[in-house]
C-alpha cells in the first residue's frame, strides 16, 4: 500500500482544472459571439484594390499601406474598430497613403503573391511601402490605436538613415 | 510545512539553482546589454522577455528528472502541483523581474538622450514584459515535464519552426492560433480594453496559461518518479 505522503503528492488539480474548463469554454464563447458580431467593415478608410495599387501610389507620389488582416482575427477586428473606424487616424491614413487591405479570405493570385513577398506569417500586419524601397516599415500584431497611430506617423516620414541590420522597422 | 510554505521554498531553490550558474547569468547580461544598446539606437523599447524566459525556464522540470534530484523531492509530501507552479512561478518572475528592470535602464538611457518615454508606455511595456514571461514559462514547463534534460528547449524550437513552416499551406488563423499558443503575452491596450476583442485576448491569454499549468500538474501526477526510470 503506498503510503499517505506519497498518495497526497498526486492531488488532483481542482481548482486549476476548473479555471481552466472556465476559460476555454469562455474562449470558445467570445470568439463565436464575436464572429457573427463583426464591426463595420473597412471603418472610415478608403481602402483601393491590391492590383491598382502601385499604380495609385506612383500617380499620387505616396507611399501604400498594405493592412493583411482577417474576419476571424481578433486584433485585426479591434485594430478595426479603435483604428480604421476612428475619423482621426482614418483622415491621416486616406491623406498620407494609398491603403490597401489584404484579407485573408482573398485568394486572389495578387493577394496571395503580396502575402508571400512580404513573408507575412502573423495577422495583424501593416505595411508602408514607398517606390524603390527594399526594406519595407512594419508592424506586426495590434498593440493598441496610441502606439499603431505612432507608427503610421513615423512611416509617413521620410526614413532616417541607418546601419544595416539594425532596422527597428523590420 | 503549508502548501504555501513548500511554494515559496520551491521557488527559492529553483532561483538559487539558477542563480548559481555563471553562464546564466553571463548570458543574461550579454542579452540585456545588446538589447539596451539596441533601444538606445532605435528609440524604441525593446523587450527581451522572450529569450529571458526561456534562459530561465529551460529545463524546469526535466533538469531535475535527468539530474536525480525529483525523486528527493518528492520523498518529502511536496504536492506534484505544488512542485509544477513553483517552477513555473520562479521562471516567469525571475524573467519578468529582469525584463522590467532592463526595460527601465532603456526608459532612464532615452530619457537621459533626450528622447523620453511616455510613462504609460513605459509601464505597457513592463506589463507586457511581465505577461509574456509567466505567459512562455507556462509553455516551456508544460514540455519540461514532458520531455529529460533541456529537451523542452528544442520541443519548443521544433513546434515553433513547424508553425513558421505551415505558414505556407496551412491557413493563417491555424498559424496564428500555434503561434499564440507557443509565446502567450498580453499587451496593456488589449488588457485594459473594454470591448469584446479585448476581452477574448485577456480570456485566450489566460486560458493559454491555465491549461498549460493543468497539462503539466496531470502529466506530472502521471510520471512514474524513482531512480530505475529517470
Amino acid at each position: 500500500m503506498r503510503p499517505d505522503s506519497a498518495r497526497s503528492t498526486r492531488g488532483r488539480p481542482t481548482v486549476l482544472l476548473t479555471l481552466a474548463a472556465g476559460l476555454l469554454i469562455a474562449r470558445i464563447a467570445i470568439g463565436a459571439y464575436d464572429a457573427h458580431h463583426p464591426p463595420p467593415v473597412g471603418g472610415l478608410v478608403h481602402w483601393r484594390a491590391p492590383d491598382a495599387a502601385e499604380a495609385a501610389a506612383a500617380t499620387e507620389g505616396r507611399p501604400i499601406l498594405y493592412d493583411f488582416s482577417a474576419a476571424w482575427c481578433q486584433p485585426c477586428q479591434q485594430m478595426e474598430r479603435e483604428v480604421f473606424a476612428d475619423a482621426e487616424a482614418a483622415d491621416f491614413i486616406n491623406k498620407t497613403y494609398v491603403p490597401v487591405r489584404v484579407a485573408d479570405e482573398d485568394q486572389a493570385a495578387i493577394s496571395t503573391a503580396l502575402r508571400l513577398r512580404h513573408r507575412v506569417e502573423g495577422l495583424p500586419t501593416l505595411l508602408v511601402v514607398r517606390a524603390g524601397d527594399v526594406r519595407p516599415f512594419r508592424i506586426e500584431g495590434y498593440d493598441g490605436k496610441r502606439r499603431t497611430v505612432a507608427f503610421l506617423k513615423r512611416a509617413a516620414e521620410p526614413r532616417q538613415p541607418m546601419m544595416p541590420g539594425l532596422d527597428p522597422f523590420r | 510545512m503549508s502548501e504555501l510554505g513548500v511554494l515559496w521554498a520551491l521557488i527559492r531553490s529553483t532561483w538559487g539553482e539558477r542563480l548559481s550558474r555563471p553562464l546564466i547569468g553571463i548570458l543574461a547580461v550579454v542579452f540585456c546589454a545588446s538589447k539596451i544598446s539596441l533601444a538606445v539606437y532605435s528609440h524604441e523599447l525593446d523587450d527581451p522577455s522572450l529569450f529571458l524566459t526561456l534562459m530561465f525556464a529551460a529545463g524546469s522540470v526535466g533538469r531535475d528528472v535527468t539530474s536525480g534530484v525529483l525523486p528527493l523531492i518528492f520523498t518529502r509530501p511536496v504536492a506534484r502541483r505544488t512542485y509544477v507552479l513553483a517552477k513555473w512561478i520562479a521562471a516567469g518572475a525571475a524573467a519578468g523581474a529582469v525584463s522590467a528592470l532592463t526595460l527601465v535602464v532603456q526608459a532612464l538611457l532615452l530619457w537621459h538622450r533626450g528622447a523620453p518615454v511616455p510613462g504609460s508606455e513605459i509601464s505597457a511595456a513592463i506589463f507586457a514584459a511581465f505577461t509574456s514571461a509567466f505567459g512562455i514559462a507556462s509553455v516551456i514547463v508544460l514540455l519540461s515535464v514532458l520531455v529529460p534534460g533541456i529537451g523542452d528547449m528544442a520541443l519548443w524550437a521544433a513546434l515553433l519552426l513547424i508553425g513558421s513552416l505551415s505558414a505556407k499551406v496551412a491557413p493563417q488563423r491555424f498559424v496564428q492560433e500555434w503561434h499564440a499558443f507557443l509565446e502567450p503575452t498580453l499587451e496593456w491596450g488589449a488588457a485594459s480594453g473594454t470591448n469584446l476583442a479585448g476581452w477574448f485576448r485577456v480570456v485566450s491569454y489566460l486560458s493559454t496559461v491555465t491549461l498549460c499549468l493543468c497539462l503539466a500538474v496531470m502529466a506530472a501526477n502521471r510520471k512514474e518518479i524513482s531512480y530505475a526510470a529517470g
